[in-house]
């Protein structure tokens, strides 16, 4: 009985220490978590351009999971690869559908996942918090404007 | 009244949202993933003794005489049945962004397991069917010996990398890129003995899709003893992408009423275009019984995005009180706390959810 109270203290404990600690202080970085330089930091307002979206959305949202090896559905939307893999590219989840097709935001995968359509399952980004409609917008505006890089 | 239960179970299922993989209660019990479910791994449809455990042990109280019976089998364990349903609301409150809601079906899943030739050849199938169109999470052969000593499972399903969380969210799921949101494609060889459970997968690799061309190996094994368990898990990409590896560690005991959690998970990924990322994600949980029914869960995360990159990493605390009035039923409401760097509101967001899991 001793040692399951000593135990329960020294991992409660544990865990309230752990409780304590912040996020990262930030500094020398960008928005982004990155090393100041090192990529487009997100700052003044979106814009209905690839690098203001990539800045605010794609970089500091969706590469928590859509980056590296293990990208789901092989979807690595870092500033490299995210133009590449998402203008004019089948998507995996339903295939008859580009992932953005220029000029046609309603049948871009791409917003109904953001929009959260049937269609689609779940919506991005997973968990949320979602994108709010002023957002969503301009990446239509970005994508019935030609999907340009 | 077999019928009667039959029904009321689909109807629940059909109507709202599940308990789906909470290792906890396996560790709280001193039972294997295989104990309860009917995959070896764990999560999603539950077996004879899954079912048993889930009216008679989670519950504060008793169902009704008239709805007891319900095992999942039919056909002499032929055909089992299941079904997890998740809705929730959620409210988001991101610093200097006006605070949102969002409602909704998060999740509806059925499964079905047939049994071609008792206890050596099964066909098994999770299917979710909300949110969006259905869409086919497992769905794969599995051959085995009586008690699935050794079995092989081929076709769609999830990995084998440390704790089967319910939450995918957690950094640990993100990180690992395995998670119950992630199937993979391949052939997994497993062993289940009194003190171990071990596997061995060879699988596509969940990134390696169009364009990008590969392969993931995945290995864990956990060793089962009186006082918990302990567990190692690695997993290797060969991917065009970049090569990735991931090691993982993960260990359960009890300490009283509290049942703890934990895991830490290396990775180091070539996918990258500045080069090669090494990361590092870890869990503390603590699940304290405060009585039968009641489960409160404490959980402490980390997440270093770049080991390379200082002053960047990020926490998340979650505190989440779960009551099962009756089988089949689970109300849970919760906050997550996030912490990041000051300079990305939407890392230092609270949540607040309320969620209803029905399950049969």
């Amino acid at each position: 009985m001793t040692r399951t109270r000593w135990l329960t203290g020294a991992l409660g404990a544990v865990l309230l220490a752990v409780a304590g600690c912040g996020g990262g202080s930030g500094e020398g970085l960008d928005a982004n978590g990155r090393p100041l330089g090192e990529g487009e930091d997100p700052g003044g307002p979106m814009t209905a351009s690839f690098k203001s979206i990539q800045s605010h959305v794609f970089t500091p949202m969706c590469t928590a999971c859509h980056a590296g090896a293990a990208a789901p559905r092989g979807l690595r939307l870092d500033a490299s690869n995210s133009y590449a893999l998402l203008v004019g590219v089948p998507s995996s989840g339903v295939p008859s559908l580009l992932r953005v097709a220029a000029g046609d935001a309603n049948n871009s995968y791409l917003i109904h996942k953001l929009e959260g359509h049937q269609a689609v399952g779940a919506r991005m980004p997973l968990g949320g918090p979602y994108l709010d409609a002023q957002s969503v917008n301009l990446i239509r505006q970005w994508i019935n404007n030609g999907a340009r890089p | 009244m077999k019928a009667l239960a039959t029904l009321l179970g689909l109807a629940l299922a059909l109507c709202a949202a599940a308990a789906r993989a909470e290792p906890y209660l396996a560790i709280r019990a001193g039972l294997k993933c295989v104990a309860c479910h009917v995959n070896p791994t764990g999560g999603g449809l539950r077996n004879a003794v899954g079912n048993s455990f889930t009216q008679n042990v989670i519950p504060a109280n008793a169902l009704p005489d008239s709805l007891q019976g319900w095992n999942g089998s039919l056909f002499d364990d032929r055909l089992r049945l299941g079904g997890d349903l998740r809705t929730a609301t959620t409210r988001t409150s991101v610093p200097g962004q006006p605070t949102r809601s969002v409602g909704g079906t998060e999740q509806t899943r059925l499964y079905a397991d047939v049994q071609l030739v008792k206890d050596y050849l099964g066909v098994h199938l999770d299917q979710q069917v909300a949110p969006g169109k259905s869409e086919r999470q497992e769905a794969y052969v599995r051959l085995s010996t009586p008690g699935m000593g050794w079995y092989a499972k081929a076709g769609q399903f999830y990995l084998p990398f440390g704790w089967r969380l319910q939450d995918s969210l957690a950094f640990v799921r993100q990180l690992s890129g395995v998670s119950m949101t992630v199937p993979d494609k391949g052939l997994e060889l497993g062993h289940e003995s009194e003190d171990w459970s071990i596997q061995l997968v060879r699988s596509n690799g969940p990134g390696n899709k169009g364009p990008v061309t590969g392969h993931q190996t995945t290995a864990q094994a956990i060793w089962m003893q009186p006082w918990g368990r302990i567990g190692a898990a690695a997993a290797q990409v060969k991917s065009s992408a970049g090569d990735r590896q991931a090691w993982g560690l993960f260990a359960g005991t009890t300490t009283g009423p509290v049942a703890w959690l934990a895991e830490i998970d290396l990775v180091s990924d070539a996918g990258y275009p500045e080069g090669k990322r090494r990361q590092l994600a870890s869990l503390l949980e603590a699940n304290w019984l405060v009585q039968q029914g009641h489960n409160l869960k404490l959980t402490g995360e980390f997440l270093d995005p770049d080991r390379r990159v200082s002053n960047d990493h990020k926490v998340r605390y979650s505190l989440v009180y779960e009551y099962t009035p009756i089988a089949f039923v689970q109300l849970r409401a919760g906050s997550r706390k996030f912490g990041g760097i000051p300079q990305n509101a939407v890392d230092n967001r609270r949540q607040t959810f309320v969620e209803l899991h029905a399950m049969f």
